[in-house]
């Protein structure tokens, strides 16, 4: 008699993923398993979780410690110019000695706004969203080279060779979530003894964090299986299954969709039966011969409608960086359209295209939201289909959700019409992001798009109409596209703000399943093999024409210099609400029109610079400064370069361009030496470098205590004012004056009750 | 008389007449060679990096 119900399962999202709101799969997975015979399965975003514990004042106070220790601002040469190989070092130590002491001060109180009711004051939000950057930026320096962002994690090893991925598993110098595991997750996994553990590993950030994990499972636990699944996994699955000394790591990968696999797995085990009829799976079979990987083939898709509701039970939903959750929930899997010859979807989710009834999605929804307290719901689409652009706001409508909601869209003309946005509107919708890509047609044509420049921008102009706001994603750098082409998408855009208020843009890559890889002479490209890349996805390439990837890469700077120009959130440092998902949607959520809020950002934008310090403006009491040797500003200006995040392992692939230390060591100058000053204000979150008289200016304005006060006394003394009243300015601009006491936060995290759903606008 | 009332701290002291000229003497001095200093401040151009901007899919 099989007991599933004393077969503990844990299901883990692996660090890195995006800390603003929970991840999808895990949830749908856990309801699965549930619903079939296993209750007790526990849900850990071991994500959070650890951004959560490495950005508090004890951790970042050992950051501090490792980085005074591993990378001493005093370690760099004060005579000589500091090459390329020591930007990076140079930078995390400065910056580590200008902010570390603020940062531990007030790394709590920065997570506490963001969420809490003070994320929707942009005058707490901005330096709170800085902090935790910052903060990030002092953990990720007592690691250098890793690095932590809010969006990615890279080591420095290529995620595209198994024997540097394996080589970061063990690296206790470098890898962070080595010691993080140790010391919190692993003693609570030990505790409850799971016989199976499964993984969602969804993004390249997530490999060597995962395998971390599961090499320290599988020594810790050696009668646990472990298991991993995921977008990811999906691309490179195979060939990490049969790189040698992976079953260190794992017992078995999942492709594809993960209810059904994982539910067989789980069956099997607690009856001890043959892992050989799960379908979707490939496992280590483990002999007295040794270790073999056995691929079991394709799993069928599960039903869509008749999968329960996701159970985000266990879930720390208190921890998420925003104020109030935004459910991931998905509406169906596969793309109707699925023409793109960029896009390599089937191969992540599975072949086929399977959606879920609009009266399912109402009655989860609702469920969700009576469950978590919840009124924000992002629905996981590639794009919603033409049916259910009407039906499914039809439903929300009739059944008074309450909810207001996002998701991804494709241009439709027909459904997207004045009548089909202002539905969409009054049924919640605040936000759609459609697949612009480029402007040109001769681009749209090869990456069968389907779409002309017309239907774009009469779709973009209804929702705009409508109250919805617009986001594009835009591609640079796809095959055979010219500097021209991408200065026409730049254009359209510019003459299409708005309606658009935000692109996501990304330059092309290709991995081994596009068209583009497959059929390459079709695009004009030459694809290049990398050597000892045995895991390797991603291949660079040579265009016969148009822009190389270099230039794409110039480009794309180019680009989005550009739309700070004429995108109202890009403009400042509002670009924040942008880069933080969901972050921008909560102001729609929360009542602000697309236009209301644009103008936000752009009075705030006009205070910064054009504004005037009154005689009031004071500095900063918590400012602190660092002498260096060396230009900060120069030094990350060469850092930021195209040339250096070549070195880096790109966020996408994981991996190294060729040669691109080398080129970047030879192109790029030294930083001379020079002797400056780094400023770091923890009530802006800013860094500054100033001259020693700039340092002194602030440091009297301190004393003085306004701006006022320092000029009477300049006058005083008999001295001409004017550079002095000009160069506050300066500091205005910059961030370094304060109009205003000193903000003061009062925690007060928004309870469901009041974010309870029942918004007056939604009506039948 | 609350806590915070200075009156209430009897330990601090509120700096004499004399005091205040000798600081307010001091600030002059200082804001009279501020105005024939190197008065400069250099920001860093943030750049997004494309990770930054891949926010719906990640």
């Amino acid at each position: 008699m099989i007991d599933t119900a004393q077969f503990p399962i844990t299901l883990i999202f692996p660090p890195q993923g995006h800390f603003t709101q929970p991840y999808l799969a895990l949830p749908c997975i856990s309801a699965y398993l549930k619903a079939n015979g296993f209750p007790d399965v526990e849900l850990i975003d071991a994500s959070i979780d650890s951004y959560d514990h490495f950005l508090t004042g004890e951790q970042l106070e050992r950051a501090r410690a490792r980085v005074l220790d591993r990378t001493p601002l005093s370690g760099f040469d004060a005579e000589s110019a500091l090459g390329f190989r020591d930007l990076d070092g140079f930078r995390a130590a400065a910056e580590s000695a200008a902010s570390a002491g603020p940062l531990i001060d007030r790394i709590e109180e920065a997570k506490e706004v963001v969420r809490s009711k003070a994320f929707y004051d942009p005058d707490l939000y901005i330096p709170a969203a800085r902090s935790i950057y910052h903060g990030l930026r002092l953990f990720s320096s007592a690691w250098h080279p890793t690095r932590l962002t809010p969006h990615n994690f890279t080591m420095g090893y290529a995620n595209d060779r198994s024997d540097e991925v394996l080589a970061a598993v063990r690296d206790e110098e470098q890898n962070p979530f080595i010691s993080y595991f140790r010391e919190e997750l692993l003693p609570k996994l030990v505790a409850r003894k799971p016989r199976v553990v499964g993984m969602s590993v969804i993004y390249g950030s997530q490999l060597i964090p995962a395998l971390t994990l599961g090499r320290m499972i599988k020594e810790a636990l050696p009668n646990c299986h472990v298991t991993a699944g995921g977008g990811f996994l999906a691309y490179i699955g195979k060939k990490l299954m049969v790189a040698p000394g992976m079953d260190a790591c794992l017992d078995s990968m999942i492709f594809h969709e993960g209810e059904k696999p994982t539910l067989e797995l789980s069956q099997a085990l607690c009856a001890g039966t043959s892992l050989e009829n799960i379908g979707g799976l490939m496992w280590f079979r483990r002999t007295a011969e040794g270790v073999s990987a056995v691929n079991n083939g394709l799993a069928h898709p599960i039903r869509l409608d008749e999968a329960p509701c996701p159970d985000f039970e266990g879930l720390p939903m208190e921890k998420y960086f925003s104020p109030e959750v935004v459910i991931p929930y998905d509406i169906n899997r596969g793309c109707y359209y699925g023409e793109c010859s960029f896009c390599t979807l089937p191969t992540v989710i599975g072949p086929g295209y399977r959606t879920r009834s609009a009266e399912t999605i109402v009655d989860h929804t609702i469920e969700l939201r009576d469950r978590l307290g919840a009124t924000n719901i992002n629905y996981i689409t590639d794009c919603m289909p033409p049916g259910m652009i009407n039906d499914l706001p039809e439903e929300l409508i009739r059944r008074e959700a309450g909810m207001k909601w996002w998701c991804d869209a494709r241009v439709e003309p027909k459904a997207y019409t004045k009548a089909g946005a202002e539905r969409l509107y009054r049924s919640g919708c605040r936000k759609l992001l459609f697949g612009f890509e480029s402007a040109t047609p001769r681009i749209l044509k090869l990456m069968k798009k389907g779409q002309s420049l017309s239907s774009v921008q009469e779709v973009a102009n209804n929702c705009s109409d409508a109250g919805i706001s617009v986001t594009f994603y835009a591609m640079v750098g796809f095959p055979t596209e010219t500097r021209e082409e991408a200065r026409e998408s730049l254009k359209f855009l510019r003459e299409n703000s708005p309606p658009v208020r935000e692109v996501s843009l990304q330059t092309f890559h290709i991995d081994e399943v596009a068209q583009t890889y497959h059929e390459p002479e079709k695009f004009g490209i030459e694809i290049l093999d990398g050597e000892g890349t045995d895991l390797q996805l991603y291949h660079d390439y040579v265009a016969e024409e148009g822009m190389s990837q270099t230039e794409a890469a110039e480009m794309f700077d180019e680009m989005m210099q550009g739309f700070r120009e004429f995108l109202p959130i890009f403009r400042g440092d509002t670009i924040l609400y942008f880069m933080q998902k969901s972050h921008y949607f909560l102001h729609l959520a929360s009542g602000k029109t697309p236009d209301e809020f644009a103008q936000l950002c752009v009075d705030r934008a006009a205070a910064r610079e054009e504004g005037t310090p009154s005689r009031e403006a004071r500095a900063s009491d918590g400012l602190s400064f660092v002498e260096l040797s060396h230009s900060y500003t120069e030094t990350c200006e060469r850092l930021g370069s195209p040339l250096a995040r070549a070195v880096r392992p790109d966020f996408l692939t994981g991996r190294f361009v060729e040669g691109a230390l080398e080129r970047a060591e030879s192109e790029l100058d030294g930083v001379a030496p020079e002797e400056c000053v780094l400023a770091y204000d923890p009530e802006s979150g800013e860094f500054c470098e100033l001259t020693s008289g700039a340092r002194a200016f602030l440091e009297a304005l301190q004393q003085a205590g306004s701006l006022g006060g320092l000029l009477d006394a300049a006058g005083r003394a008999g001295a001409d004012t004017t550079a002095l009243e000009a160069f506050a300015r300066e500091l205005h601009q910059s961030g370094l004056l304060h109009e205003g006491a000193p903000h003061t936060i009062t925690p007060a995290r928004r309870s469901p009750a009041e974010s309870s759903p029942r918004p007056e606008e939604v009506t039948t | 008389m609350s806590p915070n009332d200075p009156d209430a701290q009897p330990d601090k002291k509120k700096p004499g007449e004399e005091e205040v000229e000798a600081s307010e003497k001091k600030l002059e001095d200082i804001a009279l060679e501020l105005a024939n200093r190197k008065l400069e401040i250099r920001k860093v151009d943030e750049r997004i990096a494309p990770s930054e901007t891949n926010v719906f899919d990640k």
